[in-house]
């Protein structure tokens, strides 16, 4: 019993999405499902970034195709909008069910 | 640190996230002083100019709604936060007010029931008293307090004198303004 336990735990594990293990990508996506569009400040400041972190982090999410990016200039300043690709969603999809399964596999839920 | 351990964290970290994001209502009140004129304004004509208030309501209604949704698209832009999802559901709610206010008054008249346009107003004042009410409840619950107004104001017409319309319409607005600028903003849910 114990030994199956342990295996779903080693299964769902695997299944973790690496990119996404990172709290503030993860939080970005999470943040990006259930919008259109969200600003690059409004997410470094949702997650409690700083700018450099937040840029790090959104390029690599981006680099992978999670995330489209919608540059424009609004009253006069440039203004970086991001939206979740569908990529991205089925990925933060199957990473949130992994998760869900590492954590209800230990018993915490 | 186990890993289950910083799973946890990191779920409760993204869930403060997601909270904080929720609670970021629009803060002006410029949505609250636009309805408190024209329910103001539309009430006191049920008292000075009977005959035009059947033109009134729905046509100004329909150019305040208009209005309050392109103001509040400026300021989810400006607040870095685009939701077609919220927008809907507020479309959705106001918007039924135009379907179940017609259907009220053409009832009304299909069974022939006499009534005098003021009674007529104060049912259509209570059904948008639900309709702040509930709104309140699910959407803003700064709404609560004028939908609480709206359904006390409408059968107080028949207690008050001279003005009586003018007086709901004077509480409905002042309502609407206090509870925009004391009430603290909530996206989500309170039931």
């Amino acid at each position: 019993m114990i030994k199956a336990s342990s295996e779903n735990t080693s299964d769902s594990l695997a299944q973790l999405d690496k990119l996404l293990e990172h709290r503030s990508r993860l939080g970005a996506c999470v943040l990006l499902a259930d919008t259109d569009a969200m600003t690059f400040t409004s997410l470094k400041q949702l997650l409690k970034e700083t700018d450099g972190n937040m840029g790090a982090h959104m390029r690599k999410l981006e680099d992978m195709g999670y995330v489209d990016i919608d540059k424009r200039f609004e009253n006069r300043k440039p203004v970086t909008w991001y939206s979740l690709t569908e990529k991205g969603r089925r990925s933060l999809t199957t990473h949130l069910k992994a998760l869900q399964a590492v954590i209800h596999s230990a018993g915490i839920d | 640190m186990q890993p289950t351990q910083k799973f946890e964290e990191d779920v409760a970290f993204v869930r403060e996230a997601v909270e904080k994001r929720d609670r970021m209502q629009y803060k002006s009140i410029a949505i609250a002083v636009l309805w408190a004129i024209i329910l103001a304004t539309g009430h006191s004509l049920n008292d000075f100019h009977p005959e035009i208030s059947h033109l009134y309501w729905p046509i100004v209604t329909f150019i305040g709604f208009l209005i309050s949704f392109w103001i509040a698209k400026r300021a989810m832009r400006a607040r870095g936060v685009i939701r077609s999802g919220v927008r809907a559901k507020y479309g959705w709610h106001w918007g039924s007010l135009f379907v179940v206010i017609p259907i009220t008054v053409s009832i009304a008249l299909r069974h022939g029931l006499a009534m005098e346009p003021s009674v007529m107003n104060q049912f259509i004042t209570l059904i948008v008293g639900v309709t702040f009410y509930l709104a309140g409840l699910h959407l803003d619950r700064r709404l609560i307090f004028p939908g609480i107004v709206h359904i006390v104001g409408a059968p107080a017409v028949d207690y008050l004198a001279p003005y009586p319309w003018t007086m709901v319409g004077l509480a409905i607005a002042a309502s609407l303004i206090i509870s925009a600028l004391w009430m603290k903003p909530h996206d989500k849910s309170i039931v």
